[in-house]
């Protein structure tokens, strides 16, 4: 019988590395979760989503930037991969969905990419419609998945008017009052926001998913 | 020179016996393996889609073109004959950093590398600057007089990395080719987009002439650079390009012009830009007017 101060010890290390941008660290605690019999979805929501928040709290701090950022993302993925073989037999519950692309014309992720790994981390279930995304699919895409939240990214002037067809596109298919949106993106502000429908804008994506899981808490 | 402009850029082209690669109508690959999309709004800058190196492994078969492959220089050498006396002509030569992730399949896979292939960022980053070198030299020799470092250090929020990690892996490669080009005979500016005010200081030490564009969402403050370095650098930016020359009426327009040279100006060492691209965004008459205002307003007390 593991104790509970080994498996809080586990779940720290598990934490850290992330915090520590640490995937040999990651990979050694998550083999010693799974010899131990620790529940995966404990070692993903006790210790991967705490390692990303204090992740999210660096960046906002200054002391982490975006390649931090994305090596935590990294650190993560590897843990999840070492877990995944054992999350079947339990349940993990997610606390909101999102639909999420960049909008049509534009073809930059790295932003939107880093809203759905912190997003994931945090335990919304998130569906990455990609680049380059038609109105008509973010329509399709919330139909199917009925989700909580609509995220739209966009770099450039000339394709951030897009956003707003994507929010016309919901309201036409009477789907606009059952969701949240949230937009990024260089050109994005929160004038640009309140101009076009959009619940809010972030100006990065930390902010983005603390503005999702206010969201979530409210609902 | 329709829009009054006092300095033209022109590149070096690609090598008279290469032949791009079209994987697809509107898909590019260039001379190092970078794969672009081509569409009608982009035709000027073809849109990055990816380099060809996805691992550590595929540096060591990777060859650069040649710097000095004929045909590289016609397009220059064509400029100057036609700009002389009448603008003044710069190049664009350096990217090390820009160039280095650009050839890998991802941003994020050298941002990862970083941290998890430290050395095959810093071959990448040699591999880039070396080339600029060279590339510089030609240029310098064909008579051009300004070199452009262009180079994204940051974006809205801040750099790509940690000030230390820029400090020891790009920050050297910027020096090198600052002071190879200076060394010549050649002014250096830099271009570098967003919020780089952490290693601003650094910058300037490289011994840079110039900075542009000072952009104004990733908080870049014309009137504190010019507070601190004015006495040190050229000034060249500011007048914000995506909301207010897409959007703005011409008295706003016209206020930040103003503004801008009135901030920067006095003393002398301010070019007049835009703190970003003139994109397709932006109507050509807002952007006339604009340029058109700065010339008429612009003037030193003689």
């Amino acid at each position: 019988m593991v104790s509970s101060v080994k498996k809080r010890e586990i779940l720290e290390k598990i934490k850290d590395a992330i915090v520590n941008l640490d995937i040999e660290g990651m990979q050694k605690a998550c083999k010693e979760a799974i010899h131990v019999g620790m529940p995966a979805y404990k070692a993903i929501i006790d210790a991967m989503a705490k390692g990303m928040e204090t992740v999210g709290q660096k960046y906002e701090n200054s002391e982490y930037f975006l390649a931090e950022l994305i090596m935590a993302g990294e650190t993560m993925k590897e843990g999840m991969r070492l877990l995944e073989p054992y999350l079947d037999c339990c349940k993990v519950e997610t606390i909101g969905k999102v639909v999420i692309g960049t909008v049509r014309g534009d073809l930059h992720d790295i932003g939107k990419n880093v809203v759905v790994m912190l997003l994931s981390a945090a335990g919304f279930d998130v569906t990455d419609l990609g680049v380059d995304v038609q109105p008509e699919k973010f329509v399709e895409a919330v139909k199917k998945s009925n989700p909580d939240i609509v995220g739209m990214s966009a770099l450039l002037t000339v394709t951030m008017t897009e956003m707003e067809n994507v929010i016309k596109a919901l309201k036409e298919a009477k789907l606009r009052d059952k969701l949240k949106i949230i937009i990024g993106g260089a050109p994005i502000t929160q004038e640009y926001a309140e101009k076009i429908g959009a619940d809010a804008a972030a100006r990065h994506a930390v902010e983005g998913v603390a503005i999702c899981k206010l969201w979530i808490k409210n609902i | 020179m329709a829009l009054n402009l006092d300095l033209l850029v022109a590149n070096v082209g690609e090598s008279a016996t290469f032949v791009p690669k079209r994987p697809s109508p509107d898909t590019i690959i260039d001379e190092w393996g970078i794969k672009s999309k081509v569409t009608e709004e982009m035709r000027v800058l073809p849109w990055y889609l990816s380099g060809s190196i996805t691992k550590p492994e595929d540096l060591e078969k990777f060859q650069p073109p040649a710097p000095h492959a004929p045909g590289r220089m016609k397009y220059i050498e064509s400029v100057m004959k036609l700009a002389k006396d009448k603008i003044a002509v710069s190049t664009s030569a350096g990217c090390p950093f820009s160039r280095a992730w650009g050839l890998c399949s991802s941003m994020s896979l050298f941002l990862k590398w970083v941290f998890t292939a430290p050395s095959t960022v810093k071959k990448l980053l040699e591999m880039s600057m070396n080339y600029d070198l060279e590339i510089g030299k030609s240029c310098i020799d064909a008579g051009v007089e300004i070199i452009w470092i262009c180079d994204d250090l940051g974006y809205n929020n801040g750099l790509f990395f940690s000030p230390s990690l820029m400090r020891k892996y790009v920050l050297p490669c910027i020096e090198k080719e600052v002071e190879a080009f200076k060394r010549r005979g050649a002014k250096v500016l830099l271009h570098c987009d967003g919020d780089v005010r952490l290693i601003f200081d650094d910058l300037v030490r490289t011994g840079i002439d110039g900075f542009h564009p000072m952009e104004r969402s990733a908080g870049m403050n014309i009137r504190q650079i010019k507070e601190k370095y004015g006495d040190e650098i050229c000034l060249i930016g500011n007048v914000e390009n995506k909301l207010l020359l897409p959007f703005g009426t011409v008295e706003e327009i016209a206020k930040q012009t103003k503004e801008c040279i009135e901030t920067a100006a006095p003393g002398g060492g301010y070019m007049f830009a835009s703190d970003h691209s003139i994109h397709p965004g932006i109507p050509y008459k807002k952007a006339k007017f604009m340029f058109d205002l700065a010339k008429k307003y612009g003037v030193y007390p003689k």
